[in-house]
C-alpha cells in the first residue's frame, strides 16, 4: 500500500507541475493578459450551495447561461469592499455603453453571514447598483466553494459583537456561462480594466 | 528688582511669547490636509471612511490619532495585500515626513469612522480631526462624494482625471 500512496502522490506532483508549466508556456503564447489571471482551460468548480439574498439559491445553475462577475467581502468592511464595488460597479456601466453587459451577471459573496443577513445584502447591494445580487451561507459551504476558486479569508479569533474585521481575497472572479471559473481578476481593481480583461476574454472564445 | 533687570525680564518674556506664537503660527501652517473625501455609506451600514492627503512643511511630524463628531470612533488604518489576502489593520499612528506627501487613500491607510451617527450621503461634508503629535489638532472638512454608481470619477470630481485633461 505504502508505496502505492508514494506513486501515486509523485503521479501528483508531477502533473501538477506539467500542468503548471503547461500553463506557463501557453500563457505567453495565446493567453489574454489581463489584469489578474486567466485560466488556460476554464476549470470545473464543485456543486455547492449558497443563498441570493432573495432567498433563492445560489449554485452552480445559478451561474449558468450567463457570464457572471463574483466579489467576496462582507458589508462591515469600510475601505477595500466599497472601493471594489464601485469600480465593478463602474464596469457593468461600461460594459454596458459597449453593449457587453446584457449576458452578464454580478455577485458579492459576503464570507461573513454572522452579520450578513439576507436582508441587509439586499440593501447594501443594491446601493451600489441595481443588477448586484447578493449571497451568503454557511460556514462549511462558504469555505468549499471559496477554495475552489482561489479565494481565502479568516476572522479574528474570537469574534463577537458586530466590530471585527476580516481578513480575505479582494478578487473579482469571472465565471463562464457553463458555470466555469475562467479568469480571476486581482485587486487593486479599476474599472477599465476588467472592461478590457473581459473584453479579451470575449474575443478569445469568439 | 532693579529697572535693569526688570527690563531685562520683559524683555525675555516678549522673546519668549514671540517665539510661542511664531512657532503656533509655524505649526497650524505646516501642516496642510488636502483632497479630503468619503464615500457615501449604504442603508444600515454605520461604519464609514475618510481618506486626504496631508503635506507637512514644517519638522517631521506624527498622527497619532483622529475623532469626528460625526462617529464614535475614528481610527487610522490600513488595507494591506499580504499573501494574497486583503487585510486592515489598525495603526497606532502614522509618520508624515517633512515635504512628502502622505496620503490616505483606497485599498491603503484610511481613517476608518465607526458608529456613523447618521449615514453618509454624497454631497455632504462633516469635519474630522486630525491629532499630530507636533502640531497638535488639525480639522478638516471632509466631502462626501462619488455615488456607488458612478466610482471616484463620478460627476467629475476625480482630481487626477481633471489634470490630465487640461
Amino acid at each position: 500500500m505504502r508505496p502505492r500512496k508514494v506513486a501515486l502522490f509523485a503521479a501528483a506532483v508531477v502533473a501538477v507541475c506539467a500542468g503548471i508549466i503547461f500553463g506557463i508556456l501557453s500563457r505567453s503564447d495565446d493567453q489574454p493578459e489581463i489584469a489578474g489571471f486567466v485560466y488556460p482551460e476554464p476549470k470545473t468548480i464543485s456543486p455547492f450551495k449558497l443563498t441570493e439574498h432573495n432567498g433563492s439559491s445560489f449554485d452552480l445553475d445559478a451561474l449558468k447561461g450567463k457570464w457572471s462577475f463574483v466579489y467576496f467581502g462582507y458589508t462591515y468592511c469600510p475601505d477595500v469592499c466599497p472601493t471594489t464595488l464601485a469600480d465593478l460597479s463602474r464596469a457593468q456601466k461600461l460594459l454596458e455603453e459597449a453593449g457587453w453587459d446584457a449576458g452578464n451577471q454580478y455577485f458579492f459573496v459576503s464570507v461573513d453571514a454572522q452579520r450578513d443577513t439576507p436582508q441587509r445584502l439586499a440593501e447594501y447591494v443594491a446601493f451600489f447598483n441595481k443588477k448586484f445580487v447578493g449571497a451568503t451561507g454557511a460556514d462549511e459551504a462558504l469555505t468549499k466553494f471559496t477554495q475552489e476558486v482561489g479565494v481565502l479569508y479568516s476572522f479574528p479569533e474570537g469574534r463577537k459583537g458586530k466590530s471585527y474585521a476580516v481578513d480575505h481575497s479582494s478578487t473579482v472572479a469571472l465565471f463562464d456561462p457553463n458555470a466555469r471559473l475562467a479568469a480571476v481578476f486581482t485587486s487593486p481593481h479599476k474599472a477599465e480594466e476588467i472592461v478590457e480583461g473581459f473584453r479579451k476574454i470575449l474575443r478569445r472564445r469568439t | 528688582m532693579s529697572e535693569r533687570n526688570a527690563s531685562r525680564f520683559a524683555g525675555c518674556l516678549v522673546l519668549t511669547l514671540g517665539a510661542l506664537i511664531a512657532s503656533g503660527g509655524a505649526c497650524a501652517d505646516s501642516i496642510q490636509v488636502t483632497e479630503a473625501w468619503s464615500r457615501p455609506t449604504p442603508p444600515g451600514i454605520d461604519v464609514g471612511v475618510a481618506y486626504f492627503v496631508i503635506n507637512n512643511q514644517g519638522r517631521n511630524d506624527r498622527l497619532v490619532g483622529a475623532s469626528s463628531p460625526v462617529a464614535k470612533r475614528a481610527e487610522l488604518h490600513i488595507s494591506r495585500m499580504e499573501g494574497g489576502v486583503m487585510k486592515m489593520r489598525h495603526l497606532n499612528a502614522v509618520d508624515v515626513e517633512s515635504g512628502v506627501p502622505t496620503s490616505f487613500e483606497p485599498s491603503g491607510r484610511h481613517v476608518m469612522l465607526t458608529g456613523l451617527k447618521q449615514p453618509l450621503k454624497e454631497g455632504d461634508a462633516f469635519p474630522l480631526v486630525l491629532n499630530f503629535a507636533n502640531a497638535g489638532p488639525v480639522k478638516v472638512q471632509v466631502r462626501v462624494r462619488g455615488t456607488a454608481g458612478t466610482g471616484e470619477g463620478g460627476h467629475g470630481t476625480d482630481h487626477s482625471k481633471m489634470k490630465q485633461a487640461r
